[in-house]
């Protein structure tokens, strides 16, 4: 499904002073930032930093308090149903029903997205390929080991091929193996106008898959850029004391 | 991608869930039989009753026992999605929320209609209102039947989608939606034991046309209103 009227080199996240506020407390402040497709975009920080609340907006799931924020050109707050097109999302909250089997669950998402039997099983078949989903699709949810739960939420997320994916901890809970099969997909799904948002708090899995970052803290972005230009800026040796030095910049910027 | 066709798939993806578990429709069905059984003990055999006597209470019996079920099939439809942890996922259908309870809506009527459909001759024979000698006026019941149902089923997936995150929902879907369902109630009965009497009275018009208008409203209301309830 193709963004509408997008270049492949116009940005698939334009979002400008966005905002989410709970009365007194500040979930995200001023957010601004753009990004191209043919990536992986990662967001890194801590818990609580406004990563989710950030990819709930995204989401359509929730409305932002100031702002804008656009995906795949289209206004999350004024083109809710539209984005949704675009969009494919994997968090934690997601589960699957246990009753039906992995196949009949992608042709009944493929049927909210318009595809045809036929479409659905050609696609099935590319992600069968794609994501190792083998036995999954024909045993039901319920009988589902962690591992061959996340691929199916994978290729339910990615049935309708969305401009933008979004995952949210997607690798929480996994085993190595399944973690291993998660970032190998994540790394080879990098395609020209097609955007995956990668959230974690884990920076391993940001240096290994991740093109660029956005480093979140208490709801603002403290820097955004390749690995290398976050390392040049704070003149640290590995993500994780780049992201620390940001934090302490962004700690002492607010103290004083 | 149209609405309709999402809210189509919707309906799909939960009538094969339906029929995969057959849960819900066993646990609608249970409580159905249970409840005329209960009414039927409770109010006799129908000696020396008169035709409208037994015609009212027929009738009463009838809708009450599909009105009490429409609630826990309603709530079975969403407490399913609930228990899988899916509920979120409704969110993110690529459709307008109203589709979604179309969708949704469609997924407890058509059940409910399976389960009405034995209801109505049952409850009717069980309380002596069926095989008196006079002819049954069956389009007409079936009617009521349809508009009865889909009000029903307008209004408490509406309120089960409002009630389905709370952990008294079992408690506060029916404390909800029947002091809303009373004029339904109250329609749906009044039809039925005036079919049952007497045909297509200028009484049963009116209550027909009543019970249309306030199917009508319901759907259009919660369809409205779906988006918010489900957000919480």
């Amino acid at each position: 499904m193709n963004p509408p009227a997008l270049a492949p080199t116009d940005a698939l996240l334009d979002l400008r002073n966005l905002s989410k506020r709970y009365g007194t407390f500040t979930a995200l402040d001023g957010v601004t930032l753009s990004v191209e497709g043919g990536q992986v975009f990662g967001l890194l920080g801590p818990n609580g930093a406004g990563k989710t609340t950030l990819l709930r907006i995204l989401a359509t799931l929730l409305r932002p308090t100031g702002g804008t924020a656009a995906v795949a050109g289209l206004d999350v707050t004024r083109q809710p149903d539209a984005v949704r097109q675009h969009i494919g999302v994997v968090n934690g909250g997601m589960g699957l029903p246990a009753r039906l089997t992995g196949r009949e669950i992608l042709h009944s998402f493929a049927g909210f997205y318009g595809l045809s039997r036929e479409q659905a099983e050609q696609r099935i078949a590319e992600l069968d390929a794609a994501l190792d989903l083998g036995r999954t699709l024909d045993t039901r949810a319920g009988e589902y080991s962690t591992g061959m739960r996340q691929k199916v939420t994978i290729a339910r997320a990615v049935i309708q091929d969305p401009a933008v994916l979004i995952l949210d901890e997607a690798a929480s809970g996994l085993d190595i193996f399944a973690r291993r099969a998660l970032l190998d997909w994540v790394a080879a799904a990098r395609r020209p106008g097609r955007l995956t948002l990668y959230s974690t708090h884990v920076m391993s899995e940001v240096e290994e898959v991740c093109d660029r970052v956005a480093v979140l803290h208490g709801g603002r972005l403290l820097a955004e850029g390749t690995q290398l230009e976050l390392l040049a800026r704070t003149g640290a040796q590995t993500l994780e004391q780049a992201f620390f030095r940001l934090v302490e910049q962004d700690g002492a910027a607010h103290a004083s | 991608m149209s609405a309709l066709h999402v809210a189509w798939a919707v309906a799909a993806k939960d009538l094969r869930l339906a029929g995969r578990t057959r849960d819900a429709l066993l646990a609608t069905a249970f409580y159905v039989a249970l409840v005329l059984l209960v009414q039927g003990f409770a109010l006799g055999a129908p000696d020396g009753r008169s035709a409208g006597a037994t015609a009212n209470l027929a009738a009463g019996a009838v809708w009450t026992a599909l009105t009490l079920a429409s609630a826990v099939a309603a709530g079975r439809a969403f407490s399913a999605e609930s228990e899988a942890g899916a509920l979120e996922q409704l969110l993110l259908y690529p459709a307008p929320p109203a589709a979604i309870y179309l969708g949704k809506l469609l997924g407890v009527l058509l059940p409910l209609l399976l389960i009405a459909a034995v209801t109505l001759p049952t409850g009717l024979l069980l309380f002596g209102a069926l095989g008196a000698g006079q002819p049954l006026p069956w389009p007409g019941l079936l009617g009521v039947l349809l508009l009865g149902i889909f009000g029903l089923s307008a209004a408490t997936t509406f309120y089960a989608s409002l009630t389905v995150n709370l952990r008294a929902r079992e408690a506060l879907l029916p404390a909800l939606a029947f002091p809303l369902l009373v004029p339904l109630v109250i329609a749906t009965v009044r039809i039925t034991s005036v079919l049952l009497t007497g045909g297509w009275t200028d009484e049963a018009l009116s209550w027909a046309g009543f019970l249309l208008a306030f199917d009508l409203g319901t759907v259009v209301l919660a369809a409205w209103l779906f988006g918010y309830a489900v957000e919480g």
